[in-house]
């Protein structure tokens, strides 16, 4: 039995579809991210996993229970909002025990929890402080303490880390992945950022418009994306896609596995774009457009003739109809005339 | 405005300026407040004689507030006046509040309901009230003879005529309040009431614990206003009953009206005035010390 199940889950407002027949299953303690561009519907799912808003259809399980229609508190969900949205007028302690409280827990039991929660995030000196004295990164432990200390067994995260700056993401990025597997909490997180999704998540889902476009393991949606959506959304910068001659399938490849030779597929380079440990190529074979990754700063003049050369396996087809990945066998492949 | 300061010779003397600036504001404040204030206090040194001309009595008036039993009466009047209708305006303020400030049907009607007292002057609102208090086709009497209670005189009543007044100051009051509240409850930060909602099962306590707390400075605004209000609205006494039957429903600022134009005692009217601002001062400044550790803002 999976800890969540999404089944058929749709939201509509109005005309405007923003979820559409999603279903999902995460298993106990897996860390979810929920990845996609802005307006994918990304926190109105996540709202709909909390109770803050109601699915127009469909069911959600918790533990093969069906809570769709449970109130918020009900539901054993917890919530780390963006916004970190600590209760200004309560101290530290008192934020991170509020839900203690209004569920009338033992003093002892409540006292224990706090005492657990404030050295799991550090914050101990901190605790009689207002969350106008803390800094953003310490209201963000407030915040998890605060989800943390209802020990419920599932916390949605949405976009917890979008209002720090990137040294302090990327170390409550590791603290937060350390916490999660330290608990056992099985984790829904919402971000647009592919990076965090990638280096947390076990499981990666990526919306698009409403619609679950892939959904597997970071290492999956890299190296075999379903569609040219995903395969263009993972991995930075975007994945070429070429039109072959025959017009029957789309070529992909991704800049960082194209490689400059002394011969291989000739094209001008126009443009150069320098970025510290590598330097993005812009060149142009028949009017279309080709991004190349290469290490270290190469000096090349623009209007250059490169080479470009890639091996097989870094080849992604797709269908130019249904955009959907296709695999081709040895005979197709090498049929397929790029060049 | 940066270089006309710095290289004009304002610069040499930046409060010359500086007082110009103030000017406007200090001739409509000093012409209409502090002048009339330090007159009353000038004033209520003296006492009126038949023939027109004053005459110098010290602290008289002062004694005399105190054994004035009108002038009692006024303020313990006032005291209950204040003591019922603020607390009940307030609450109900708030109470209609929520209540429109949930997704029902027609609720922009039942805004502009809540609002319409509101929009009525004072004094056309005692007209309405003062049919609606008539002893015999009165609105009021009218519903009460359904059972069996007939031509009950309510402003008329030493007993209930100072109740009838409340009635109308906390129908006009609590509308007025309801938008301070609704727009608070509007700008409050739906992160933090749906923060709420997932952590505690209790509408009640999330009320206690993170509405009510947010909403304080709104509340302490709300409570002064209110205070100050049921101080120096006074307008309906002179449509409804004129302070009786038997000063029964007199409050300060109307005797201090009728000391000066009914009775023509300035001077003491000038001394009850300042009695009246002194108090409420001390309300306000109370009110502020005390909610200053309840009171967020955020
Ligand atoms: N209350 C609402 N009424 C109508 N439409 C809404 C409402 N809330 C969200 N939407 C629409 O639903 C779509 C999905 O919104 P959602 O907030 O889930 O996006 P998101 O994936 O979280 O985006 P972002 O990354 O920018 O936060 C958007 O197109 C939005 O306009
Ligand atoms: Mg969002």
């Amino acid at each position: 039995m999976s800890e969540l199940e999404l089944r058929n889950i749709s939201k509509q407002w109005h005309e405007y579809k923003a979820l559409n027949d999603i279903s999902l299953r995460v298993e106990q303690g897996q860390f979810v991210a929920l990845l996609g561009p802005s307006g994918c519907g990304k926190t109105t799912l996540l709202r709909i996993l909390a109770g803050l808003e109601s699915p127009s259809s469909g069911q959600f399980f918790l533990k093969g229970q069906d809570i769709t229609d449970l109130e918020p508190s009900q539901r054993g969900i917890s919530m780390v909002f963006q916004s970190y949205a600590l209760f200004p007028h309560l101290s530290v302690n008192d934020n991170i025990l509020f839900g203690l409280k209004a569920r009338k827990l033992p003093k002892a039991e409540q006292q224990e929890r706090l005492k657990h929660a404030l050295a799991l995030v550090s914050l101990e000196a901190h605790q009689h402080k207002q969350p106008a004295e803390l800094s953003g990164g310490q209201c963000q432990r407030v915040a998890l303490a605060r989800a943390i200390v209802s020990q419920h067994p599932v916390c949605l995260m949405d976009e917890p880390l979008s209002n720090l700056d990137a040294k302090l993401r990327a170390q409550m990025r590791h603290e937060l992945r350390a916490l999660q597997q330290q608990l056992g909490l099985t984790v829904v997180y919402v971000t647009h950022d592919q990076v965090e999704a990638m280096s947390m998540a076990d499981q990666v889902v990526l919306l698009n418009q409403g619609n679950v476009e892939q959904c597997g393991s970071p290492h999956s949606l890299y190296q075999s994306p379903k569609t040219i959506f995903a395969a263009q959304f993972i991995g930075s910068p975007a994945m070429n896609i070429f039109r072959c001659h025959d017009h029957q399938y789309l070529l992909g490849i991704r800049p960082e596995d194209l490689s400059l030779a002394e011969h291989g597929l000739p094209c001008t380079l126009v443009k150069m774009d320098y970025q510290g440990d590598c330097t993005l190529l812009t060149a142009t074979y028949q009017e279309q457009s080709i991004c190349i990754k290469v290490a270290g700063a190469p000096q090349f003049r623009l209007g250059t003739q490169l080479y470009l050369q890639w091996s097989q396996q870094d080849c992604h087809y797709f269908c130019p109809q249904t955009k959907q990945r296709i695999s081709l066998t040895e005979k197709e492949i090498d049929y397929v005339d790029f060049a | 405005m940066r270089n006309f300061l710095f290289t004009s010779p304002w610069r040499r003397q930046p409060w010359v300026f500086a007082w110009l600036c103030l000017l406007p504001a200090l001739t409509l404040l000093g012409a209409f407040t502090y002048l009339p204030v330090i007159n009353s206090i000038f004033s209520s040194f003296f006492s009126s004689t038949g023939s027109g001309s004053t005459l110098y009595t010290g602290f008289d008036n002062v004694h005399y507030l105190a054994d004035d039993p009108v002038f009692i009466k006024a303020l313990t009047n006032n005291a209950w006046y204040a003591l019922f209708t603020v607390p009940t305006s307030v609450i109900l303020a708030l109470t209609m509040a929520l209540w429109v400030n949930q997704k029902l049907k027609g609720r922009s009607f039942l805004r502009l309901g809540f609002f319409l007292p509101t929009l009525l002057p004072m004094v056309a609102a005692a007209n309405v009230w003062l049919f609606f208090y008539e002893p015999n086709i009165g609105l009021l009497n009218r519903f009460l003879s359904v059972f069996g209670i007939n031509g009950y005189n309510w402003l008329g009543d030493p007993d209930t005529s100072l109740g009838a007044l409340m009635m109308l100051t906390i129908w006009k009051e609590a509308g007025f309040f309801m938008i301070f509240y609704l727009a608070a409850l509007q700008s409050l930060p739906s992160d933090l009431i749906e923060a709420a909602r997932l952590e505690s099962p209790s509408r009640w306590y999330r009320f206690r614990k993170v509405v009510m707390p947010l909403l304080a400075p709104t509340t302490l605004f709300v409570l002064i206003n209110a205070l100050i209000n049921a101080f120096k609205l006074v307008d309906h006494l002179f449509i409804l009953t004129k302070g009786g039957p038997n000063n029964a429903s007199t409050l300060l600022l109307y005797y201090i009206y009728e000391t000066a134009f009914s009775y023509l005692d300035q001077p003491y009217a000038a001394t009850q005035t300042l009695f009246l601002l002194a108090v409420l001062a001390l309300v306000s400044a109370l009110q502020f010390a005390l909610s200053r550790n309840k009171v967020h803002y955020q």
